[in-house]
């Protein structure tokens, strides 16, 4: 049986860690793993940028955002 | 740092600026920087600052420049700041808007800096950007005044930080892999009809939850039906006032995936909670510590590392 972890990362250090490196021809070509995360939780979604978080979208099938709506 | 009235109109660093800006690499011949030379503050009115939701600070204009071991400084790029520029989440504080950026910086790019008045075309254009894009703000708005000094950064940190986002974002555009749930998000696919709220209602949904002592509110339940009745490429979004029990949601759905993924005999799910800003993530890394309970089983208590750092 497998265990897995539920990772907790920014954004930008989440994309260092889904990636992974191949030997393509003669030289080493970095790939991500797309559509991979089966569920990836985003909070404090209003803090987010969307091109920010967007990167990390292609590599989840899920998504469940969380914000916070400020009082005024 | 803090850029000195003097060095703003000079484009000269004085010595003790110049020292932080060269500690640890002092053979450098250059070091690159990002520049914010126009800084404006709150007035803070009879001594307290006014609320209204607007920032305490603004700094508009943000320059990627070079500086040299005579403190002189280069700029490279000029831009104002993303985050003061429409579009923005709504509601948010914006002096103007991106179109408005791009259109100017194609029409007026940022002079060659090679010149003896290098500088003064730099300042120039600073002040024709903002007017540009931003109809000359803060002129004319009482609640800023500019405190005169400016800013100063190195700048290699930043660029570390976006450099994967736009690797990955070449990738995407180069190859174009299969990312259903990024197509859906950049060019939804509107559902047609209603949906059937009985999905909602349906509690044989819940199949997990993180602790035994805090039940979940009567909408919350509501989410984590929808997200068990997602499928691939779906975003659930779910917005609530602080205090209602957004993180126990967080965690019960986390829970409740397990639980069904291993009612169904696979492997389980890999799932990744993530914001922007490490204070958002440490919260979530803090609340898993703490709130999931422990359990009294064979199995109780599996959560790696009490202090959080290695989970």
């Amino acid at each position: 049986m497998m265990l897995t972890p539920c990772a907790v990362a920014t954004f930008a250090s989440l994309l260092g860690k889904m990636n992974f490196t191949r030997r393509d021809g003669g030289k080493w070509a970095t790939e991500y793993l797309f559509d991979f995360i089966d569920l990836l939780i985003v909070d404090e979604a209003g803090q987010v940028l969307p091109e920010v978080a967007g990167a990390s979208f292609a590599l989840a099938k899920r998504a469940l955002e969380d914000a916070t709506l400020a009082l005024p | 740092m803090d850029v000195p009235v003097e060095a703003l109109k000079t484009g000269v660093l004085p010595v003790e600026v110049l020292d932080r800006v060269f500690r640890g690499q002092t053979s450098a011949k250059t070091v690159a920087v990002r520049l914010w030379p126009l800084v404006m503050a709150r007035k803070s009115s009879h001594g307290a600052a006014r609320a209204g939701g607007l920032p305490e600070i603004v700094a508009p204009v943000v320059t990627e420049a070079l500086v040299d071991q005579d403190g002189q400084i280069t700029p490279k790029r000029n831009a104002l700041a993303r985050d003061l520029l429409a579009p923005l989440p709504s509601g948010e504080f914006s002096i103007g808007s991106v179109d408005a950026l791009d259109t100017f910086l194609t029409e007026t790019p940022l002079p060659d800096m090679s010149g003896d008045c290098a500088w003064q075309d730099y300042l120039g254009h600073c002040r024709k950007m903002v007017d540009a894009v931003a109809q000359g703000w803060p002129r004319g708005d009482a609640d800023y005044q500019s405190i005169g000094s400016g800013f100063l950064e190195l700048a290699e940190d930043a660029n570390a930080t976006v450099r994967g986002m736009l690797d990955l974002y070449d990738k995407l555009l180069t190859d174009e892999p299969d990312a259903p749930l990024l197509k859906q998000i950049v060019r939804p696919r509107l559902a047609s009809g209603d949906p059937d709220h009985r999905i909602e209602q349906e509690f044989s949904r819940r199949l997990g939850h993180s602790n035994p002592n805090v039940p979940l509110a009567e909408h919350r339940r509501q989410v984590l039906a929808w997200l068990d009745a997602s499928t691939s490429g779906e975003v659930i979004a779910v917005n609530g006032p602080p205090g209602t029990g957004q993180t126990t949601m967080l965690l019960s759905a986390v829970a409740g995936l397990w639980v069904s993924a291993a009612l169904r005999g696979e492997d389980p799910p890999i799932i990744v909670a993530a914001s922007s800003n490490n204070q958002a993530v440490t919260n979530i890394i803090d609340a898993f510590g703490k709130d999931f309970a422990k359990g009294d089983g064979p199995f109780a208590g599996r959560w790696l590392s009490p202090d959080g750092s290695g989970a």
